[in-house]
């Protein structure tokens, strides 16, 4: 699943669009999108909205470790270099209103401009960046600190992604809602043509047991009469077993048909068979 | 699909200008640069994954305020030095190691170089003042797999070559000929070399060079004079660990002479709870990670009876060619 948070609708629109999103029933009042595999969700304005954004969304539909978290919108630069509709993948955010850094990890290559983006609790019209200090490529918005530190309740810091479009140079220029959905539009391909493939890769890590193994051992585990503790030490067994020699459900059932047969009456019973599946599996 | 390694390096502000950020700096041309108020605002983030970093490492140039020298822990082998002491010089290792207690201990996979090492040259001489100091610089990190990068074994041989009563070992896997040519022999330096079987190191070491050019390395060391140590540890249980054990110490003294060893290490795997906790999570696929270890005393081994007999074999076998006074073995029941 991939999650997407933007502030307003405007920005959510083209992505809506890319993926044929549908609107689904509102979350805590957030506006909300999904096709099954893509969530979407438009947070508001600000930094507090933002986290409490995602955090509704995050309670509702918990994401797992193969699912990656995108926040997508527009900021403003004081930078002349960049141009309006220049896409910036963040490497740090910094909280202006608590002063604080985070660090998404960058672990994936990409041909994107690399940059800080400034998180402030207001527009910004002025030179921010000049709080930051930092030599480098800095834009500001006004939600992604609110949307690493609550995606970091979720998510791990190889699954979210920060992108920001310039829309503006601080002017104070006003911003039609069809200028920032064009200039979202312009980037919906590139982000999200690149992450797709990462989210797959990250879709690749899977558990250790499979569905069937996972029934196979809950069925061993009643015949056998464990207690909990001998639970967890049957599968860290199995878990050996697997990762050392690929697998086990077949040698596994063998065992239950040859060797145990029926369930055992007493724990005492099962404890016996269970020091010979360990000698066994070891 | 990810990036190289240290395609991105985070630097304190504070350091930014420390020689040693610069020369460091100098050999990565085309990496991106980010500044940082603190190593730990990066390096000490919670949800981190450590496996999924090690694909691509971040690299992380920092300044060391105090704690430059540690006392060695009792799980550590002290070799039967009384004044046994080791430095973090760096934090986090290049190489991948499935059983390395480093990814139990860290929370990041991204490695920290200490830049300011002129504070550790000082703690070391207001040491030497009251005693010998025996000096372990490679617990914490493979130092000498980042030699061509930092430097810091070069350096640290120049420090030992200007202080008598100190000793250092330099641990290490690396297979870097070049960088053992690059420094001078010294009475009180040690190079110490880690091996372990093929199948371990194709299996469950990932990144690091293989047995053979390990030994290759190792003969270079010795005939330019070093002070050659070998730590066989952790040794690793498999139904085969024997023959492949056995046969590692046959190759590595038929090449290496077994006179101009001055001692080996041995030890069976053994780890905190806290730390398998954490690596059965980061690793569920790692046969080392998921073996069924027992448990007591807050540490998981692979059973006393067991450990027992590993231990035993593997002194039988190494004292071939290494005198048994010369084979110094980590004792689980005396914590040393």
């Amino acid at each position: 699943m991939i999650y997407i948070f933007t502030a307003l609708y405007c920005e959510a629109k083209p992505v809506i669009q890319y993926f044929d999103l549908k609107r689904l029933p509102d979350i805590n009042g957030f506006r909300f999108f999904s096709d099954g595999a893509v969530n979407l969700l438009i947070t508001g304005t600000g930094a507090l909205n933002a986290a409490i954004g995602v955090t509704a969304l995050c309670s509702v539909h918990s994401p797992n470790p193969g699912d990656i978290l995108v926040n997508i919108g527009i900021c403003g630069t004081g930078n002349p270099d960049l141009k309006t509709g220049s896409l910036i993948l963040c490497n740090k955010i910094v909280d202006l209103g608590a002063y604080k850094a985070y660090y998404p990890d960058m672990l994936f290559k990409h041909s994107f401009i690399e940059g800080t983006v400034l998180t402030s609790p207001v527009p910004v019209t002025g030179r921010t960046e000049g709080y930051n200090g930092d030599s480098g490529v800095t834009v500001t918005d006004m939600e992604a600190s609110g949307v690493f530190h609550a995606g970091a309740v979720f998510f791990k810091t190889h699954q979210m992604f920060f992108f920001k479009i310039v829309s503006d140079h601080q002017s104070g220029e006003e911003l039609s809602s069809g200028k920032v959905s064009e200039l979202t539009e312009a980037n919906t391909a590139p982000v999200f043509g690149w992450i797709t493939p990462i989210h797959g890769e990250l879709q690749g890590i899977q558990n250790v047991f499979s569905d069937d193994e996972k029934l196979l051992l809950k069925q061993l585990s009643e015949m056998l009469k464990l207690t909990v503790t001998m639970q967890h030490q049957l599968n860290q067994v199995m878990r050996y077993h697997k990762t050392r020699y690929g697998g086990f459900a077949d040698k596994l059932r063998e065992f239950i048909a040859d060797e145990l047969k029926q369930p055992c009456k007493t724990k005492n019973e099962g404890k016996k068979y269970f020091e010979e599946l360990r000698k066994r599996f070891v | 699909m990810y990036n190289p390694a240290f395609s991105h390096i985070y630097i304190e502000k504070e350091i930014i200008t420390h020689p040693n950020t610069t020369r460091i700096l100098s050999g990565f041309p085309g990496s991106r640069k980010i500044e940082i108020a603190r190593y730990m605002d990066v390096f000490s983030r919670s949800g981190q994954d450590f496996v999924m970093q090690k694909r691509s490492p971040s690299l992380i140039l920092a300044k060391k305020y105090d704690n430059f020298i540690y006392k060695g822990a009792p799980v550590c082998q002290d070799f039967g030095n009384h004044h046994f002491y080791y430095a973090t010089l760096v934090m986090n290792c290049i190489y991948d190691c499935e059983y390395c207690f480093l990814q139990g201990m860290y929370p990041s996979a991204n490695i920290v170089i200490f830049v300011n090492l002129e504070d550790y040259f000082s703690s070391v001489e207001k040491m030497l003042e009251k005693h010998p100091v025996y000096l372990c610089l490679s617990y914490d990190t493979d130092l000498m797999a980042l030699e061509h990068k930092t430097g810091y074994v070069r350096e640290w041989v120049s420090f030992a070559g200007q202080h008598q009563d100190l000793v250092i070992e330099v641990r290490t896997k690396s297979a870097s000929i070049k960088a053992v040519k690059s420094l001078p022999p010294l009475e009180n330096v040690i190079l110490a070399w880690t091996l372990t079987p093929d199948t371990v190191q194709k299996n469950h070491e990932h990144n690091t060079p293989p047995l053979q050019q390990r030994i290759s390395c190792i003969k270079e060391a010795v005939n330019r004079g070093f002070r050659v140590r070998i730590c066989f540890d952790p040794l690793i249980y498999s139904k085969d660990w024997l023959s492949s054990f056995s046969e590692m110490v046959d190759t590595v003294f038929a090449e290496v002479p077994a006179d101009r060893i001055i001692d080996a290490g041995l030890g069976v795997f053994r780890i905190s709870r806290d730390y398998l906790k954490r690596m059965r999570k980061n690793r569920p696929g790692s046969a080392i990670t998921q073996y069924p270890y027992e448990y007591d005393n807050g540490v998981y081994h692979y059973g006393r009876k067991l450990s027992g007999s590993m231990t035993e074999s593997a002194r039988d076998i190494i004292s071939k060619y290494i005198p048994y006074e010369k084979i110094y073995i980590w004792k689980e029941a005396e914590g040393r």
